[in-house]
């Protein structure tokens, strides 16, 4: 998100954006690493070291912040997608619960006049 | 309605001490500030975001605000949870916002009042399921997003003693709980507080502290019926009085 937000930020505003990482801080090119495999382990403190780079002091529990590019899904960062999903079916019935009982308060006052 | 007569100033009744105004002010200008701050961030897409973006000096100047905003409302947030523990355990104040099986069957005889299939609405107390209703989801979710905004705030210091993978699921919860209160707020409680046809144009007993007499029949009838005249009528707002007088005077 903060990627986002700082290239929507033109260099008309404010000059150049600040420092910020891009694809290929972490892969390189045309050497991008399985995310699967035996060099896993390898790989994540690859990733801890390119993390620390812009956030000092990282724990070695810092990468797993990142999702990597997949969707959260019961397989992937289930706990994500579990939080996402009863958001996502809450908050519609409550705003159109409180909206259908504001409207039946108004319907009900003018049944009333 | 709205009861300005002169004449009928004695009607007038205190409802609110000037701490709980004063909170209630608080909040407001926090809870803008923070929606201000904080949905250009989760629509930061939308071309008005951009320009809120642009406005306050950039997305850093941005959460800089949010930041502190954050801060001011986790400390309203205690000093009212401290406030209401010893209120309630050392100075005698009812606990009026507690959630009882009433409020249920409250507003489960609002619905049906709603439907026609009963003549009256439901009698409430001091407080009504509505604004307990808003109170405990501000002070629930609240504290679920000050948690997860400094989990967001401060990632590194938070991924030493957590999994990483509470940073998104910081994030989801920090802006899905947001929009949760943001949308409640302007839905139910400005229309309950600015909108209803009951008090339209705007209830304004927690901004001046005082309710007329038929406002509060109406929208308190057990209240009402438990305050003695010498009690309620108004002679003590005129005049001024301390906070002390007010946490006598009004239960909290």
């Amino acid at each position: 998100m903060t990627l986002s937000l700082y290239r929507k930020e033109t260099w008309r505003h404010y000059g150049p954006p600040p420092a910020m990482a891009v694809c290929t801080d972490c892969h390189g090119t045309h050497d991008i690493a399985r995310v699967s495999g035996a060099d896993m382990r390898q790989m994540k403190i690859k990733l801890l070291k390119r993390c620390s780079s812009c956030h000092p002091g990282a724990s070695e529990n810092f990468p797993d912040a990142w999702l990597s590019h997949y969707r959260p899904s019961f397989t992937i960062a289930p706990m994500v997608f579990i939080t996402e999903q009863f958001y996502r079916i809450m908050l519609p019935i409550t705003i159109v619960g409180i909206l259908f009982l504001v409207l039946l308060d108004i319907w009900r006052y003018y049944k009333n006049r | 309605m709205e009861y300005t007569d002169q004449s009928n100033r004695d009607e007038q009744i205190r409802r609110f001490g000037i701490y709980r105004i004063i909170e209630h002010l608080a909040l407001i200008a926090l809870f803008m500030v923070l929606s201000v701050t904080g949905l250009p961030q989760k629509f930061y897409y939308l071309g008005i975001s951009q320009s809120v973006i642009v406005i306050l000096g950039g997305i850093d100047n941005l959460r800089l605000f949010h930041h502190l905003a954050g801060v001011l409302f986790a400390v309203l947030a205690m000093q009212n949870i401290i406030a209401n523990f010893v209120g309630v355990a050392f100075l005698r104040w009812e606990p009026s916002m507690l959630v009882t099986l009433k409020d249920a069957q409250d507003a489960f005889q609002n619905v049906r009042y709603y439907l026609g299939l009963d003549d009256r609405p439901a009698q409430c107390g001091r407080y009504t399921y509505k604004e307990k209703c808003i109170y405990w989801l501000v002070i629930i979710g609240g504290f679920q997003m000050i948690i997860s905004g400094f989990v967001l705030w401060f990632p590194v210091t938070a991924t030493q003693f957590l999994p990483g993978m509470f940073i998104p699921v910081s994030k989801m919860v920090h802006t899905s709980e947001a929009m949760l209160i943001f949308l409640l707020v302007v839905t139910w409680h400005i229309y309950d507080s600015v909108l209803s046809p009951d008090v339209f144009p705007l209830n304004k007993s927690i901004f001046t502290g005082i309710i007329h007499r038929k406002q509060m029949k109406q929208l308190h009838p057990l209240e009402m019926e438990e305050k003695s005249e010498t009690e309620t009528v108004l002679p003590s707002a005129r005049h001024g009085h301390t906070m002390a007088e007010d946490h006598k005077r009004t239960r909290q």
